[in-house]
């Protein structure tokens, strides 16, 4: 097994795409903190008006119009007259899913690398057990995942001093915590991922598959498995706060241990089950 | 007798209704060079791909080693396969993909990637990313990629499709040398029994998922040689008038026809004997065949391929 992740890091490293949508990620990563600095200081010079007009109705129609979820929207929890801390626009990128989109591009092509170029008959017949080479690339997922969160956060920090020409981190007990969380929620989010592209084999699917589930396009469907539930009589039930997507999304930026292990364990249950059903299938499947 | 390497007992693979492969039985010695003949579609592939535990048997059993069933893992590392187009990571350099394949075996001895690509012929490919290699090179590097780990059983299928004359002769010049200072056994396929021909010591010919043939490269050029061929109604009463005539190299083939091999200008003289002793004879005649007409026979005629 450690010569199998020896192997798969090997050709994660050596796969020009990992350089190439980290350093896409660095120039969205720029993006979007000159975009949240634009975004605060309209708001800020629309609250300074709200207050010498008084108008707050306008304030309650942007608010409902946030409401709807479709799409990517990142928003900073910055209240006007606040200074924008690391915590605040690492928490509006995670939780708008705009870094697991990198991370999902970058799953579905080395997931199905070796597939869709054949290199696996060149092992899948020699190995004990094939569902082994998938631990292994799960297990280079990790490594991945956990090194593309480092390199955003150094991103982040350094996009932060450049647009807004200083560097807070907030409450950093709560912002590691929140962090780690992260990671592994989206760790959970890139092994259902993984699943996608091995299982379907085709790469189009899979990564549109992929890029639906950070849009929140799958809302429309959750709502519909939500309208079923309500009918047989549990109506405060949401399906989206019961997945991957959801916790990432919802996670808040100081909640309790109760949230926070709830969370784990979405990750963990979707996790395992996806790299399981993943093990099955290649395991199965005939090369 | 010598040690049999590999057997299959049964092997069959059902896509739907569709038997790809069909109760196939192959027994290949160690150190032979088995050559795995049928037109496309056939089945080789299929055969192959189970064979090196890439597809799973319908039903059936392969014997590998003296393993067979589930202990057959303990031993999958010991082959080494180039199945169909070779899959290689096109942004990679040969080097790189060997290396990967070479992560897997736990293999880290300096110079080792260099001597196996020096073996196929890659060993000054330099930085050049595989994408850009010919089709030569990259059934040369798919060969050398099987090579890594010293597996005892290559399984080549098709290695010398879509090459030219130069890269057939490259290829095969490879393999030979393999079997030579390796001593390994090697099973490859094709659809071209002449090009086999040349280095093959066994051969197997499938048609429709079917085994027809496996003989020996003396029995294939026996059959193939140049003979005098008799037809008639009763081989066996023919028997004691050769054996009188001191014949010795002949065979009886099927219920109308003897072969014989030797004295092939005493035709008219053994026509005279047989028809002295009674014996009609419909049809005396010195012919020989072409090793592509005798595949071509036997699995149904030119018109199919």
């Amino acid at each position: 097994m450690f010569n199998m992740i020896k192997m798969d890091l090997y050709r994660m490293f050596h796969t020009k795409a990992l350089y190439v949508i980290w350093i896409v990620l660095a120039a969205a990563v720029l993006f979007t903190t000159s975009m949240s600095r634009e975004d605060l200081q309209y708001i800020q010079e629309e609250s300074q008006e709200n207050e010498s007009t008084g108008d707050a109705a306008a304030e309650g129609e942007n608010q409902e119009a946030e409401m709807i979820n479709m799409g990517m929207q990142v928003t900073i929890p910055t209240q006007p007259g606040e200074k924008v801390t690391l915590f605040d626009q690492v928490f509006a990128n995670l939780q708008a899913k705009f870094v697991a989109l990198f991370f999902l591009i970058f799953t579905v092509l080395y997931s199905s690398a070796d597939i869709g170029s054949g290199y696996i008959k060149n092992i899948g017949g020699q190995v004990r057990d094939r569902s082994s080479l998938i631990i292994s690339r799960a297990a280079a997922l990790l490594v991945y995942t956990v090194l593309s969160m480092a390199l955003y956060l150094i991103f982040q920090a350094v996009c932060q001093r450049i647009c807004f020409g200083y560097l807070i981190w907030g409450d950093a007990a709560q912002f590691w915590k929140y962090v780690g969380m992260q990671t592994v929620l989206h760790y959970a989010l890139v092994l259902i991922t993984m699943a996608l592209a091995v299982i379907l084999k085709y790469n189009v699917i899979s990564m549109t598959l992929a890029i639906c589930l950070t849009m929140n396009v799958l809302v429309i469907f959750y709502s519909a498995i939500d309208k079923v539930i309500h009918s047989l009589g549990a109506e405060d039930f949401h399906i989206i706060e019961h997945t991957v997507t959801g916790k990432i999304a919802l996670l808040s930026m100081n909640g309790g241990s109760k949230e926070y292990l709830l969370a784990l364990a979405t990750a963990a249950v979707f996790g395992a089950a996806a790299t399981a059903l993943t093990c099955i299938v290649f395991r199965r499947r005939d090369v | 007798m010598s040690e049999i390497l590999l057997q299959t007992s049964g092997l069959t693979k059902k896509y739907g209704r569709h038997k790809a492969v069909d109760h196939v039985n192959i027994h290949i010695k160690k150190g032979a060079i088995y050559g795995f003949i049928g037109r496309n579609g056939a089945g080789k592939t299929t055969c192959l791909r189970m064979i090196s535990g890439l597809a799973k048997p319908t039903e059936g059993e392969i014997t590998l080693f003296g393993y067979q069933g589930k202990e057959l893992k303990e031993v999958r590392s010991r082959i080494g396969c180039l199945i169909e187009a070779p899959g290689l990571y096109g942004n990679m350099t040969a080097y790189e993909n060997m290396k990967i394949k070479c992560r897997l075996f736990g293999i880290s001895k300096p110079g080792y990637i260099e001597e196996i690509l020096d073996t196929v012929g890659l060993k000054d490919v330099g930085k050049k990313k595989t994408k850009h290699f010919s089709l030569g090179m990259k059934q040369r590097l798919g060969i050398g990629l099987a090579l890594v780990g010293e597996p005892d059983l290559l399984v080549l299928d098709e290695p010398i499709n879509g090459l030219d004359p130069q890269g057939i002769a490259e290829v095969r010049d490879t393999i030979q040398s393999l079997c030579d200072q390796r001593k390994m056994t090697v099973l490859i396929s094709s659809h071209i029994l002449e090009e086999l021909s040349k280095i093959a010591t066994d051969y197997g010919i499938i048609h429709n998922g079917v085994l027809l043939q496996e003989l020996t490269r003396d029995e294939l050029m026996r059959r193939c040689s140049e003979r005098i061929e008799i037809t008639l109604e009763h081989p066996e009463a023919a028997i004691p008038v050769l054996d009188g005539m001191g014949f010795t190299n002949y065979q009886v083939t099927d219920k109308h026809h003897i072969h014989v091999f030797e004295r092939l200008n005493e035709s008219d003289v053994l026509n005279m004997a047989l028809a002295r002793a009674g014996i009609p004879v419909r049809g005396i005649a010195v012919t020989s065949e072409e090793l592509e007409n005798y595949f071509l026979n036997l699995t149904g005629g030119a018109s199919h391929v």
